[in-house]
């Protein structure tokens, strides 16, 4: 969504190029080039907003290939899933496991691994309090989803009786709705037990400039940062105190998922926050 | 890529069970203009096989 409406200052969607947008699908491999190997026709596969990297060099060597400068983003550098056909390279096509239906799959290849990745890297242990702002959209939920599989305890903090419905459904303890809560983070900061979140999860963009506070007093808290703002907006302010209180504290952004969001390798718009790998 | 792998396994034991809004291709404009008003709980997919 975000390559058409270009609203990311690292990237820039060109319309005159002849590329199909979006990044993420599900589907049948219909036929295999000559020199795949592996792959066979009639086999569930998937394709990731990255469609390839270069596999040379040192960051494809390692587990950060996703920061490959050489990589092509689906949907940019070459056509992305909006089309009944995709082309995709052996060596980086994810093959989809039985019993997972593709609906399912399909945003697996880039919101919940995105999400996933997130969550491993908060370093946040089972019974720990996850916050998710926006948490009933389609990042977020799979963050509910994975993070009550985790152990992990998560709160959600959207609006709407859907949302509340689906959050709690899929894994949410709690759900503040920010627009009948008058002070939603002192809400949070009660169901925390009076002390604040361990982490934050931040897939919509607008709860940044409130994201710190989730943390409460929570010594060592983490927010992630994990959907990517329009240039210039929804910024975090950091005060220095609050990291003296965060010792470890660590954001990162993640290959954002289908709302879709591409950072440059390296971009980071936030003071003292490292942005970490994307998947 | 590993991470991808990790996260489908979650999904073979129903860890990952959300049901999507599916629509059909001739629904397209008005999926993306939801997405875009947050008008959508969870998730939105087209898909393609269908009208």
């Amino acid at each position: 969504m975000r390559w058409p409406r270009g609203n990311v200052d690292s990237c820039t969607y060109d319309r005159s190029a002849n590329q199909l947008t979006f990044s993420t699908g599900a589907g049948v491999i219909v036929k295999i080039g000559e020199r795949v190997k592996t792959l066979k026709v009639g086999q569930r596969a998937g394709f990731k907003p990255i469609a390839d990297t270069c596999g040379a060099c040192e960051l494809c060597r390692t587990d950060k290939e996703c920061y490959c400068a050489k990589a092509i983003y689906t949907g940019l550098h070459c056509d992305g899933t909006y089309k009944q056909y995709v082309r995709s390279p052996e060596r980086y096509t994810t093959l989809i496991p039985d019993g997972v239906s593709d609906y399912i799959a399909g945003p697996i290849m880039c919101s919940a691994s995105t999400v996933y990745t997130s969550l491993k890297e908060s370093k946040l242990k089972p019974g720990n309090w996850a916050v998710f702002p926006g948490g009933g959209g389609g990042v977020g939920i799979q963050g509910v989803q994975l993070a009550e599989a985790m152990g992990i305890r998560p709160i959600v903090v959207d609006t709407g009786d859907d949302k509340k419905k689906l959050s709690m459904s899929l894994g949410a303890e709690h759900f503040v709705d920010f627009k009948e809560e008058k002070d939603p983070v002192a809400k949070v900061i009660e169901l925390t037990g009076g002390i604040g979140a361990h982490g934050v999860f931040v897939t919509a963009p607008q709860a940044y400039p409130t994201s710190l506070s989730y943390l409460g007093s929570r010594v060592g808290g983490t927010v992630m940062c994990i959907g990517l703002p329009p240039a210039g907006k929804f910024e975090v302010l950091l005060p220095v105190n609050r990291i003296c209180k965060d010792a470890d504290k660590m954001a990162t952004v993640q290959f954002p998922t289908s709302a879709g969001n591409f950072p440059e390798p390296g971009y980071s718009g936030y003071p003292g926050i490292e942005y970490g790998r994307r998947r | 890529m590993a991470d991808v792998d990790e996260t489908l396994q979650f999904a073979v034991r129903g860890k990952l069970r959300l049901q999507p809004n599916v629509v059909g291709l001739s629904k397209f404009n008005e999926a993306c203009q939801d997405l875009k008003n947050g008008k959508v709980a969870g998730r939105m997919v087209v898909d393609f096989n269908k009208e």
